[in-house]
């Protein structure tokens, strides 16, 4: 197991004149769920673009040692026309995996083939959810996940993330929730 | 995401929206039956290949609408941007799927075209050539400004503003071929061309594509 | 930077006074050929300037180079002005020469495709809000643009068009006689200082608003 998966040095990145941030500069070690908490428009949806390659940084360096990362952003990125299945069989196609998947996260057998566009908000939100716990992934980056999900669902979403921790894995997840995870694995970034 | 199961994925999702899909060629079918109607049936004749190749250029542009507006309003796009798979290749798959959804239906229509527009066989085919040649490369030209204009206000109007200039010659090279055809002479000049700018733009458009879609999504 | 307003202001009246006074009356064409003075240095600008943004481009996807960025954004106004100047002007000349405003021959189309490709440009300068995407947006649609250029060039040589061929960039060198040489070549040193001194004075507003 490498020492950091992700290395940010010097990262700054403005929007239009004025900057986001600047000079942030932390690393992302195995075992540990970083949590980004902040005002809104504070760069953490940016920032988490930023690790996901998805934006390119202005000024400043991001090292991965990993090659995936599962990215999960406001939207879920799922096509409601088709069933969570179908969606899932795109990354996954071990069927009772992703139904495994499903149920785990508290999406009954019954919804598992019905299109999404019948699904409520947050079902569809542990659909995307299921797609991140499915991948083989060890850098999860997370957008505001527990939007739209029940106390239940809340709670299924921590055990995987400490699961996934303690399994060698880590997390970015921007948040304004508090996260009840053991002390050990969890660290904060504050964004200004 | 493995590009075999991306491509099955986007024919699946074409075919679970196939109401929207039909659209285009609906459009099609009615342009297409107008100028028959409006024109004098002298010239219908040689006004045949032109008035065709612009209803199937306007088809085209309108299908391009769907093509990536949706991914980029579920943020499908950004699992495109982060999987391992090298962009340029889902998209030559996505786009591969959009062909064959859309403007494979264009040909299996032109036989009725030969009915309304009282074409014979020999003009037919040599028409239906020069859009086999000729569409894959306006596809992806069309394909890159939609990848440019994706998630703009006006995204649309800005696809058509940006695809035109770019789609006129390949028109011009196509009706060339069309009308070469229909005085006897060799085509070949004009079919080449057409046959070069396919394999040019098909070959490397994927590649530009995938890059215009980062430069878009930043 | 002003001194390049006043070299396009030197130059450009030294070309009109040579094309108009001094230069040889045509032997074909009369007169009326004068207009070619603005029309000819117009349409070459036109090329010009869209290689010039092609160039920069390259650079603003290669490199991202701040500079580059704001020169692509500052050009296609200018490009398209003399794109549509090079149409109108050479319009006026079609009339009394060919007997007709216009014409659907390969060296006007691929011209008029060029200004439909500038006007694209713009189009999608405006739509973005943010300058630095806006210019990396520009620079692909610049880029595969370009293909239009060698068409445009060689449209006179490969199809057999209503407009004149080539009679300067040849390679017998030119056929053209020399006094109206030397004005189509002032009125295209005019041309260029002009867009140099537009274009510099739109990328110092640039480059001022950004530190500012």
């Amino acid at each position: 197991m490498p020492e950091t998966y992700l290395s940010v040095k010097n990262l700054t990145h403005a929007y239009g004149r004025s900057a986001l941030f600047s000079g942030l500069t932390f690393d992302v070690t195995p075992g540990t769920i970083l949590q980004v908490t902040g005002k809104n428009g504070s760069g953490k949806t940016t920032l988490l673009k930023l690790l996901s390659g998805i934006k390119m940084p202005q000024e400043g360096s991001i090292e991965w040692t990993e090659e995936d990362c599962a990215y999960l952003g406001h939207k879920n990125a799922i096509k409601t026309e088709l069933s969570p299945l179908e969606n899932l069989a795109l990354y996954q196609p071990d069927t009772s995996a992703c139904a495994l998947a499903l149920e785990d996260l508290g999406l009954e057998k019954l919804h598992h083939h019905r299109p999404c566009y019948r699904l409520s908000a947050g079902q569809q939100r542990r659909v995307a959810l299921s797609r991140v716990i499915l991948s083989n992934a060890k850098v999860w980056l997370l957008d505001e996940p527990f939007t739209a999900l029940d106390d239940t669902a809340k709670a299924h979403l921590i055990r995987h993330l400490t699961r996934h921790a303690n399994g060698g894995g880590s997390a970015v997840v921007a948040t304004h929730e508090r996260l009840d995870l053991e002390k050990s694995l969890l660290r904060e970034l504050v964004m200004a | 995401m493995t590009v075999q199961r991306y491509f099955l994925f986007c024919l699946k999702l074409l075919f679970r929206q196939r109401r929207e899909v039909a659209l285009p060629l609906f459009f099609f079918l009615i342009i297409a039956s107008l100028f028959p109607l409006v024109f004098p049936a002298k010239l219908l004749a040689t006004l045949a290949a032109p008035a065709l190749w612009i209803t199937t250029l306007l088809a085209i542009l309108l299908s391009l609408n769907n093509l990536f507006r949706e991914d980029v309003e579920d943020e499908f796009v950004l699992q495109l941007l982060t999987s391992p798979t090298p962009l340029s290749l889902l998209v030559a798959v996505k786009l591969l799927a959009h062909w064959l959804a859309y403007i494979l239906p264009l040909f299996i229509a032109l036989p009725l075209m030969g009915l309304w527009y009282n074409l014979p066989t020999e003009s037919l085919s040599v028409l239906a050539l020069s859009l086999l040649l000729g569409t894959p490369t306006l596809l992806i030209l069309g394909a890159l400004a939609a990848a440019l204009s994706a998630g703009l206000k006006q995204g649309g109007t800005l696809l058509m503003l940006i695809t035109l200039p770019l789609a006129m010659p390949i028109l011009l090279f196509a009706l060339s071929m069309v009308d070469m055809s229909a005085s006897g002479l060799s085509y070949a000049a004009a079919g080449d061309f057409l046959f070069a700018m396919a394999v040019v733009s098909v070959s490397i458009g994927p590649y530009v594509i995938a890059s215009a879609l980062r430069i878009s999504m930043e | 930077m002003p001194w390049c307003g006043w070299a396009f202001a030197l130059f450009g009246i030294a070309g009109l006074y040579w094309g108009l006074a001094l230069a040889p009356t045509d032997a074909v064409q009369g007169e009326a050929y004068r207009i070619m003075f603005v029309h000819v240095p117009a349409a070459w600008m036109s090329l010009m300037v869209y290689s010039v943004m092609t160039c920069c481009a390259i650079v603003v996807i290669i490199w991202r180079t701040k500079v580059a960025e704001y020169w692509l954004l500052a050009s296609p106004a200018h490009g398209a002005s003399f794109t549509f100047l090079a149409l109108v002007t050479g319009s006026l000349w079609g009339k009394p020469m060919w007997g007709t405003w216009w014409a659907w021959d390969a060296r006007l189309t691929s011209e008029l495709i060029l200004l439909f490709i500038y006007l694209a440009i713009l189009a999608m300068k405006g739509a973005i809000p943010d300058q630095r995407k806006a210019a990396r947006v520009m620079a692909m649609l610049t880029i595969v643009g370009s293909v239009n250029l060698p068409i445009i060039k060689f449209s006179v040589d490969w199809w057999t068009t209503l407009h004149q061929p080539a009679s300067i960039f040849r390679s017998g060198g030119p056929s053209i006689a020399p006094m109206m040489l030397t004005a189509l070549l002032l009125m295209a040193l005019s041309y260029t200082f002009y867009y140099f001194w537009l274009t510099l004075q739109n990328v110092r507003k640039l480059i001022d608003r950004r530190a500012a």
